[in-house]
């Protein structure tokens, strides 16, 4: 027996991965997505992506972890090792480390301006902003590039929240957070959705913006969409956000199972958890609600401009015209951090379980050096311009598609797809269909590499040129390439020096 | 479309909302249902892993 932490319950397993899951995105990324391609449409490639590449992936990922927990590995570096005993082998599951910490980064940076955005909803803060441009100027006077004291106060409250999660440990800190977080989190969200499912004709001057026709706004199929590559990519892109596969992070989570752990139903029952959140409780609340309170064409255009337009710029408003408006904004960002602790607090783990797994450092200094790591990493973030945008796109866009082929083709081609199968299946409270063998087998890892040439062909040039970008962000994105590239090799030189010490000991031993 | 002009909900909308909404729930609290019905199995209404 390797002396590893263990989750307690089974229901904090799966809470804790559910609320890994269920972040920011759900709440205002998928909304935005859906409406900006195709609408209904949408749901379609949607739904394949979920059944040929999320479910799938997520499953590796679980028994990936499972695998390497039970040999004492908690990451991908590791697990991969305990995988294929290759020279490279380790090296490949860097990412796993490195992309999740250049996410917790700037991720917990974004959460604290919910916190932050929950203490102004009840003080009336932004209240009396009529317009999103204003309020995009009341959003840039606090959390634009250069900081403001307020920045720097609610992002280490929010610091400080998260590492006394994850100093606590994973049965006394994530597990009773999840327990805590996630019935809280569906409370608030069913809470609003009651609300706004009830707000009737909120403008008696516009009649036709009601609840039914907002819902129309996004449901309403455009099936020439589907002739778009693009709404398949989006699509792709979303699934793979939302269930947090290729992060490495449920990797990790799954390390702490015993080996004969169900892990079918447990990571299906996440998924649909995560599901349940996205399509049926977010796609019910900021789009339906941006559409009554701005019409049409002014829903299109946030809908495309992005999660900070809709979630802090135009829904402040919304509440602010609400009876009860200080209240319900409250909630919508109450409802929005608890999404992204239970998040940031997994995105934090694979680095922290590697230090202690790899390197035999205690909890408590694993906890503590992330935390000075991240201290010291913010201050770009909040300081200069596009460097939080950058870090986004290469950690998000690139960086888990990139893992989740190399976790897929490590654990189905390398590993081999009889005993990768019976992983997944030791211990499964659930028979999962034989045709998944053939989906894990072929169908994910050519969706996946499908994926990668799809991007690169149509977009990959234009993004690494940075074609497009301000000429005053240019020098702070290569700044932050940069960091992205210095993660990484710091991350390898560690496993390195961690294969040595394994190397040593066994030698030793 | 002009500002002011409102796409109301077509059947297909419904169709799309409706099959998306009750696929969703039916296999959540499926799957709900057999980790219950399992961690009832084991004896304790929250299993412990251990």
């Amino acid at each position: 027996m390797n002396g590893r932490e263990h989750w307690a319950t089974r229901i904090g397993l799966i809470l804790a991965v559910a609320g890994s899951a269920v972040g920011l995105g759900n709440f205002l990324r998928f909304p935005g997505q859906a409406a900006s391609h195709g609408g209904g449409a949408f749901i379609i490639p949607y739904f394949i992506a979920l059944a040929f590449l999320g479910i799938p992936l997520m499953w590796v990922e679980w028994a990936m972890g499972r695998f390497g927990g039970t040999r004492g590995h908690g990451t991908a570096p590791g697990v991969f090792k305990a995988i294929w005993p290759g020279r490279v082998s380790k090296y490949l599951g860097v990412f796993g480390i490195a992309f999740p910490f250049v996410v917790l980064i700037y991720y917990t940076y974004i959460e604290s301006w919910t916190l932050a955005y929950s203490y102004f909803a009840l003080t009336g803060a932004y209240s009396g902003i009529g317009t999103r441009e204003e309020m995009g100027h009341f959003l840039s006077s606090f959390f634009g590039a250069g900081g403001s004291k307020v920045a720097y106060f609610f992002f280490i409250l929010t610091l400080l929240l998260n590492f006394a999660v994850i100093y606590r440990g994973i049965s006394r800190g994530i597990e009773l957070l999840a327990k805590i977080a996630m019935p809280v989190l569906f409370v608030l969200a069913i809470a609003l959705v009651v609300r706004v499912f009830t707000l009737g004709t909120p403008d008696p001057g516009h009649p036709d913006r009601n609840v039914v026709n907002g819902l129309a706004f996004l449901w309403n199929p455009k099936l020439s969409a589907l002739g778009d590559l693009n709404v398949w990519l989006a699509a792709a892109g979303q699934v793979f956000f939302t269930l947090s596969v290729g992060f490495g992070v449920i990797l990790t989570y799954s390390s702490y199972l015993r080996k004969h752990d169900d892990i079918a139903l447990s990571g299906l029952t996440t998924a649909m958890t995560n599901e349940f959140a996205e399509v049926i409780l977010a796609g019910s609340l900021a789009i339906p609600l941006a559409f009554m309170f701005f019409g049409p064409i002014a829903s299109q255009e946030i809908a495309k401009a992005g999660i900070f337009d809709l979630g802090f710029m135009s829904l402040p408003i919304v509440f602010d015209r609400l009876p009860l408006g200080a209240l319900l904004g409250c909630l919508w960002f109450g409802l929005l951090f608890f999404a992204g602790i239970t998040s940031s607090v997994s995105l934090a783990q694979p680095a922290v379980a590697f230090l202690e797994d790899e390197l035999g450092w205690p909890r408590s200094k694993a906890s503590m050096a992330l935390l000075v790591l991240v201290l010291v990493a913010i201050q770009p973030v909040i300081l200069t311009p596009g460097f939080l945008d950058e870090l986004d796109f290469w950690a998000v866009n690139v960086g888990i598609v990139v893992f989740g082929a190399i976790e897929i083709i490590m654990f189905v081609w390398v590993f081999g797809m009889n005993k990768a199968w019976g992983e997944i299946m030791s211990g499964a409270d659930i028979r999962v269909p034989r045709i998944f063998y053939y989906v894990l087998k072929y169908v994910t890892p050519l969706y996946m590499i499908g994926l990668l040439v799809l991007w690169i062909h149509q977009q990959g040039m234009a993004k690494l040129l940075l074609e497009g970008v301000p000429q005053e962000e240019v020098p702070w994105r290569w700044a932050a390439r940069g960091l992205i590239v210095l993660v990484i090799a710091a991350t390898m030189v560690m496993v390195g020096f961690a294969r040595r010490l394994t190397s040593e000991a066994a030698n030793n031993g | 479309m002009a500002e002011g002009e409102v796409a109301r909900m077509s059947v297909a909308g419904w169709a799309f909302l409706a099959v998306s909404w009750i696929s969703i729930t039916a296999l959540a609290a499926f799957c709900i249902a057999r980790v219950l019905k399992s961690d009832k199995k084991a004896g304790a209404d929250e299993t412990p892993l251990d």
